[in-house]
Parts: C-alpha cells; structure tokens; sequence
C-alpha cells in the first residue's frame, strides 16, 4: 500500500538576526519598497530544496478574521458567562486557566472599559453610553462587553441597554462580518462606519468612551488620528498603543507589508500639552519580547526589537480612575 | 522508502526580484484553517442576504473556496432534496456528518434562498443536524444562530449500536463529509464503511479516493498520515449497500493538499442514493460490483 513515509520537523527558514535588513533606512525610504508576500505552508528536503508548497489566501483580514470571529464564538459560549457570573468580573476572573483567552490584550481592555462604565454609570444610573470603537474589525469588543455587563448585573444590564456603539474600520470585509455576526443589534444603537483611520472626523467629546487596539499605529497619520481620537472623547480613551523606547519614534513595516508607526514617549508627552484636559495614565506594558504575534515586523533585528512593547494606556479627564494605573508622565 | 522534510508555515515576505527572504512571520495553523472557513461562510451569507459591497469577493478567496468543493457537495444535497420534496411545506431533515464550521448548511441555505428557486423547498422547510468532534460545536452554534432555519449540533460519541441507527431513521438525509473529516485534527469515530453497512435511507458520500486498486496511506500538508481509499473498494461497498448509487468524480480538487509522494492521484468522489433509480445530469451509475478488500 505504501509508496514513501515522511518525517516531518518543523524549521525557521529566516531566523531573527540582531540586526535588521531595514533598520537605519528613513521614512521615505521604507515606504518605496515593493515586497512579494506569500502565505503558505512550506516543504523543504534535505538539501533545502522545496519539496512541496501548499499556498493560503494572503489576504490580512482573512487571515485575522479567525481570531476576530473566534473571540465573538468565544465570548457567545454559555460556559464563559457563568465563569463571570460565578467569579465576577475582574482582574481575577481573567487571569483563570479555563479562559486562556481572557489572558489576552483585547479583553485586559475591555475590563479596564467594563470599569469605567460601571464608575460612569454610579452618577448617573440610567444613562446610555456612547463607546467610539476605533479598528473595530467585527465588533469582537462589543460582544465581551456584552457578557461582562450582563455577567455582572444579573442580566440586568447588556451592551444593547448600556451602549451606543460606533465601530469604525477601514475593510468593507470585516465590517460586513461585523455586521452578519450581529444581525439583530439596533441600527440606532449598533453603527457601523467604513472609513481609513485617521479620515473620521467626529465633533468634540462626542463619545463618552473609546477604544483603539493598536490601530493607530497603522493609519496614514498615526500622531493625527490618536489627537483625533482623543479629542472626540469626552471621559476616557482605552488605547494599546505600540511604542519604542528610544527618544524618536519611527517607521517600520508589518508582515502584511503595510507601515506601522511606533510612538515615542516624547510624541505622547507633545500630546498630553496639546491636549490639556487630560492625562495619559498606564495600567501595563508589555515588551515586544513577550508579545504572542512576534516577529509581526519586517526588517528589524533583535537588538532594535527589544526597545519595543506595547502600553495599555488610559487617556482621560476624570480626576481619578477605578483601576490601578499610573501617570506616565508626572 | 523514507523521506525527511522540513516544514514551516506562515508569511513568507521577500523584496520584489530577490529570491531571498527578508521577512518570516509564522502563522497559528488553527487560526488559518478558521479564518478561511469563516471567510467561506460569511462570503455565501453576504450573497444570501443580497449585501452589496461586502468586500468578501477576494480572488485569493475565491480561488480557495472553489478548492474546498463545498459548491458540488451542496448543489448535490440540493438536487437530492429536490427529489423528495413531494409537496409544499414538508420538512426535511438533512444529517451530515463532519461538516466542519457548517459550510455546506451555509451554501444550501444560499441555494434555498435564492431569487429563482428551482424547487419547492424554502429555508424552513429544512431541519440540519451536525455530527462531528467536541472541538466544532461551539463554532457551529453560534455561526448559524438566529437563522432561520433550524438546526442541531451533536458531538460524535457513536458508542452502541443502535445510537448510529436512531440518527439514520429520524433523517431523510444522511451525508459523511469525508472530505471535510480529513482536515481534522483527529480521525474520526464513524467510519465510512460503518456508515455504508447501516444506512438504509437516502445517502450522500463525499470522499477523497486514490485511482489506484488498492488503498493508500497518504500524508496531508497538516502531517495527518491517513488511509484514503481506492475508488473501486468505495463503488463495491456502495453497491453491497443498494444498486442504486450513482457517482461522479471531481479530478485532483485541492490534489495539493497532500504531499507527493509518487503513488496514485487522489479525486473527490460525490456519490448518492435515493433508494430508488434515479441518476441526475453528470452522475453514472454503479454498473458492476466492484471486488471488496
């Protein structure tokens, strides 16, 4: 029956060098390259000739939809609501081994927005608040919301009676999943804007809360539109926010081949006195080294890598805020 | 003979010309192979809910979802509901087993809801139950809540004897997904000659089958090494189960899916039984009994 056996090991076919074959190149001369990005699963023998290639989609946002539909599956499981109702909602709650999930950066995010609405809602009960979700993909963010706010009010409360959500992408893709994946939300209450990042244009404090998970760092005018976001927020803005610890902030490119900007602390220190009103607080940083996509950028050796990490920033105008955080500048 | 292969997967990135690469970003293979079904799924709901500008016509996809063959599995459960909706308003019951995120299900409802039905069924007329692992539940329930059409998802647990027959008389319709089962993680619990040796209602088969007389042990690109049968042992097993059966081969769809190592060609086989002498456009009937290994 049997015409050959494999033995199959898996490899690194471009290990991380120290230094990067992009590094010391300008804005102006990273976004000049033009890249052939393949995805594919890859076969290789022994004299490192290829054996076989299986080629996937190279599509980012099919790519990603598996872990943004995965976490509204996720969230929508049964089991994940008495975990909170029986554990409540809490810093606790997430770090449990059954929910390996919550262990992540989106919902340490969405607890820290969870807070928020219960402190806001403390002065004023019956209040509806509106949540700006900015790179919203499919609306992931509103559904942990969702189990979090009925999990911890006895369902009582929900996302639908507690929220009017605006969610923001630029990939008609996405939005469309968003969409079929939440067929029966309120228009009124559930809004759904195809837009580029840094392109939306809101009145001030027109949103009492918002929410961007790394987008800004690859929009076409990073610095613009975290002012933006920050401007059209009336009470607090969650942001993980991507940044670089040497003194200027700088341009690389991720693996889908698109720029991505890393903020200085010096950019964010320009923006807390631009934007007086507020303050920028800290409630975590996560390095670069620790991060579970690594190696997402192009070009960058291991030594520039570890000046990277990642903040979970709160930006806000209230005089103190329900977590423990720090003030990232005094 | 034995062959030792190195494997990665993920974003190859390499400037435009050079044959060097710059860039390798690894990719979760669970987080591929959902996304693409997802993709998949949400692409023919997009169609079925008449969405404009839904972003999800990608040639890469496009190109992916002709591949998975899901378009002639439903086409087929279609034309064989067709044949036993003999009045407006029955319901059906369809079983299939290992259907994965539910694609099939997805693209007959598409098929049902379309602007120009070609038969009287509609979307609630259709009752569908899901066998497969524990691992798919979750996905399946909640990608097809609040549709309109219902549906039941059961994990496989084919313990006893009279489990497999209970499913097989309360549907009008069983259907096993080889071809999906094979992108599992795990073998499954049923197996094709189990579901042959007891269905006696109508009966789909959609099975990868090598062209050679026997069968052969072939490696996929996730390193499963499994049996794939021969076609003549699949038509043999089909015939011993009614004469009935018809089948049409689909050659080397997604034949990339598994590694080369010199043996046969692997084709998907579609394969039905009405009980009853009916052969539909492009399928051939079963004329002699092939020999049983």
């Amino acid at each position: 029956m049997r015409t050959m056996q494999f033995v199959v090991e898996p490899f690194d076919p471009c290990p991380l060098a120290h230094k990067g074959m992009l590094e010391g190149g300008t804005s102006q001369e990273t976004n000049l390259l033009a890249l052939d990005i393949e995805t594919k699963i890859l076969f290789v023998d022994e004299a490192g000739e290829t054996f076989h290639e299986y080629f996937l989609p190279n599509n980012s946002d099919i790519q990603n939809c598996g872990g943004y539909v995965g976490k509204v599956i996720a969230y929508r499981d049964q089991a994940l609501f008495d975990h909170f109702r029986a554990h409540g909602v809490c810093k606790a709650s997430l770090s449990s081994q059954a929910f390996p999930l919550l262990q992540t950066r989106s919902p340490q995010l969405d607890l820290l927005l969870f807070e928020l609405i219960g402190c806001l809602s403390r002065c004023d009960a019956s209040r509806r608040f509106s949540l700006f979700d900015l790179g919203c993909t499919v609306a992931e963010h509103y559904d942990l919301l969702d189990v979090m706010l009925q999990a911890g009010s006895d369902s009582k409360l929900s996302a639908s009676s507690q929220l009017a959500y605006c969610g923001l992408d630029k990939s008609a893709m996405l939005l469309t999943i968003a969409r079929l994946i939440h067929p029966h939300a309120n228009p009124s209450r559930f809004r759904l804007v195809q837009m580029e990042g840094s392109q939306f244009d809101f009145a001030e404090a027109q949103f009492d809360l918002s929410l961007s998970v790394g987008v800004v760092n690859h929009v076409s005018d990073p610095t613009k539109a975290l002012e933006k976001i920050l401007q059209v927020t009336r009470y607090a803005c969650v942001l993980a926010l991507w940044v670089t610890q040497e003194t200027e902030g700088f341009w690389s490119i991720v693996h889908s081949g698109f720029p991505f900007y890393f903020f200085s602390k010096r950019d964010l220190e320009r923006l807390e006195t631009l934007l007086p009103k507020g303050r920028f607080w800290v409630t975590d940083f996560i390095p670069e080294s620790a991060s579970t996509q690594a190696r997402s950028y192009i070009g960058i050796g291991a030594s520039k890598m570890s000046q990277l990490g990642c903040y979970h920033l709160v930006y806000t105008t209230l005089p103190s805020l329900p977590f423990a955080a720090q003030r990232l500048f005094a | 003979m034995q062959k030792r292969l190195r494997r990665c997967v993920g974003k190859f990135v390499k400037m435009r010309g050079s044959p060097q690469i710059l860039h390798f970003m690894e990719l979760k293979e669970f987080l591929i192979e959902d996304a693409l079904d997802y993709s998949h799924l949400f692409f023919l709901r997009a169609l079925r809910m008449r969405l404009s500008e839904h972003g999800l016509r990608e040639e890469g996809l496009l190109k992916w979802m002709e591949g998975t063959g899901v378009r002639f599995l439903a086409e087929l459960v279609l034309e064989v509901l067709k044949n036993q909706a003999d009045r407006e308003g029955c319901r059906l019951t369809v079983t299939e087993f290992y259907p994965g995120v539910g694609l099939t299900f997805e693209y007959i409802k598409y098929l049902l809801d379309s602007p120009t039905p070609s038969c009287k069924l509609s979307v609630r007329d259709l009752h569908y139950e899901g066998c497969g692992p524990a691992s798919y539940r979750l996905k399946f329930e909640v990608l097809h809540q609040n549709d309109v059409c219902t549906f039941r998802y059961f994990e496989e647990n084919l313990t006893g004897r009279d489990y497999l027959a209970n499913i097989f008389e309360a549907s009008n319709l069983v259907f096993f997904n080889h071809h999906q089962s094979i992108r599992y993680k795990d073998e499954t619990q049923l197996t094709i000659e189990q579901f042959l040796h007891g269905t006696r209602v109508p009966a789909i088969l959609a099975v990868r089958v090598v062209s050679s007389e026997n069968d052969e042990l072939k490696t996929t690109v996730k390193g499963r090494t499994m049996k794939i049968p021969s076609i003549s042992r699949i038509l043999g097993l089909c015939h011993q189960n009614d004469p009935f059966w018809c089948y049409r081969v689909v050659p080397s769809l997604d034949a990339a899916f598994f590694l080369p190592d010199g043996g046969a060609e692997i084709n998907l086989m579609l394969a039905y039984s009405l009980r009853k002498k009916v052969v539909l456009p492009g399928y051939a009937t079963i004329r002699t009994q092939a020999p049983v290994k």
